[in-house]
């Protein structure tokens, strides 16, 4: 008996000391965690309102994490172990999105993008790939971490939302086609979110709508309206790239 | 008289639904570990589908080493060979699946190495593509295999601690097996060479 316990101690100690170094949930939950600190606070700021407001319109949660270090996790189970854990997506399709992204410092950069379950269909292993090497890294290579983030993001979230489908973006290659369209239904996406939100008449200005780039969230109204995680599963898809 | 009577009856009920709310727990963690199963094989079978696409688009480059290839295609073959009942997941059949997928694990990894000497086929397009997706293929076993383990752990405890060991003798609950820890046979196919473990 004596053993027995002390055997299971042990596998809980060990337990414990195996998820100790990913960081845990962060309260109040928010989209963009930047524990590397990469970005301004602006940035920062920016890009938490927009991954808000594509929960919010789409469901689908896009976490983004910047550790200096993995403590030693291979990068594909550190953002596991983040999706796992902090439940990112909701519980019934599994609809989450993890990117980590590690800066280069005494050893190389690296990133990650990983789809819960319920996305690997729409953003398969191999267009994680693209985007990655394609998107993400000449930004990245260049130090230039929130530009190379929101190229990549710029993709997965049309492909996450369903408005292009992973072989349309294979196919658009290189031509700058691609960038454009994606663009086009990007800023199109915001406007139309950013339009929701301020439904003409409730904010006094009709003509509001053109004008969501110096939409700044740091006035206080909707921040922080990142509802919480909601218990996504995630089966370790994706892929991930070295700069 | 009456009152014993009344006392044996409640105290009869009162066992037999402990008794079946212990057998559900069992049946529950049975299922768990069903569910947790196919999502295993789910996987391996992803990447069974992924082979016949990479031996090709190797053998697209001409004179690329034929034994190697071939080693790939056996040991594909003899893993997908090994049936394992679902219903009882036995320590043996759990064994057995996890050789033949090391197996075919270590020829996949052979075969990577020797990619490495032929550098157009390294960089086509078609082996990019197939090696992100081998890649990914890999992590999710590495995560299957790891869900599986955790569900029946839970149901080998269950079926071990009081009194679910009485429970699981009476209804015949076996214990099930478990993938080793990830050893470096199957976590083989690290096909970027990058990771590091």
């Amino acid at each position: 008996m004596m053993f027995r316990n002390i055997f299971l101690l042990t596998c809980v100690l060990s337990l414990s000391a195996v998820t100790a170094n990913v960081p845990s949930r962060p309260s109040p939950p928010r989209l963009v965690n930047d524990y590397a600190e990469l970005f301004t606070s602006g940035q920062k700021a920016y890009m938490e309102q927009m991954l808000v407001d594509f929960s919010d319109s789409t469901s689908n949660q896009i976490v983004v994490v910047t550790v200096n270090d993995l403590d030693g996790y291979d990068i594909s189970d550190f953002a596991y172990q983040i999706g796992e854990t902090w439940g990112v997506g909701n519980k019934k399709y599994n609809n989450g999105i993890v990117i980590v992204l590690k800066p280069r410092n005494e050893t190389s950069g690296e990133v990650k993008i990983s789809p819960g379950y319920g996305l690997e269909g729409a953003i398969p292993d191999a267009t994680c790939k693209d985007i990655i090497e394609n998107e993400m890294i000449p930004y990245l290579a260049e130090g230039q971490y929130y530009e190379g983030l929101l190229e990549g993001l710029s993709v997965i979230m049309p492909l996450a939302a369903g408005e292009i489908t992973s072989d349309e973006y294979a196919n658009s290659g290189n031509t700058p086609w691609a960038g454009i369209l994606v663009t086009i239904f990007f800023v199109g996406l915001f406007v139309f979110i950013v339009s929701r939100k301020h439904p003409p008449g409730s904010s006094g200005t009709k003509g509001s709508t053109h004008r969501p780039f110096i939409y700044f969230p740091t006035g206080g109204r909707g921040f922080g309206g990142f509802g919480g995680f909601g218990g996504g599963s995630f089966g370790g898809g994706g892929a991930s790239g070295k700069f | 008289m009456n009152k014993t009577i009344w006392i044996i009856i409640i105290a009869a009920v009162a066992l037999g639904l402990y008794v079946m709310a212990g057998y559900n727990r069992l049946v529950k963690a049975d299922e768990a570990a069903s569910s947790a199963w196919a999502q295993v094989e789910n996987v391996y079978q992803r990447r069974a589908d992924l082979i016949p696409n990479l031996v090709n688009t190797v053998k697209g480059s001409a004179d690329f080493e034929s034994s190697t290839l071939q080693n790939v295609i056996e040991a594909r073959a003899a893993a997908s060979g090994v049936k394992v009942d679902p219903s009882k997941l036995s320590e043996g059949d759990i064994a057995n699946f996890e050789k033949a997928q090391g197996n075919l694990s270590s020829a996949l990894n052979r075969l990577m190495v020797v990619v490495e000497r032929y550098p157009d086929l390294k960089s086509s397009k078609n082996f990019l593509e197939l090696q992100a997706q081998l890649e990914g293929t890999e992590n999710r076993i590495t995560v299957e295999r790891m869900k599986f383990n955790e569900v029946v752990q839970k149901y080998n405890v269950g079926i071990r601690r009081f009194p679910g060991n009485i429970i699981a003798g009476m209804f015949d609950f076996e214990k099930k097996g478990y993938f080793q820890a990830t050893e470096g046979a199957d976590k083989a196919p690290e096909v970027s060479f990058d990771f590091k473990k």
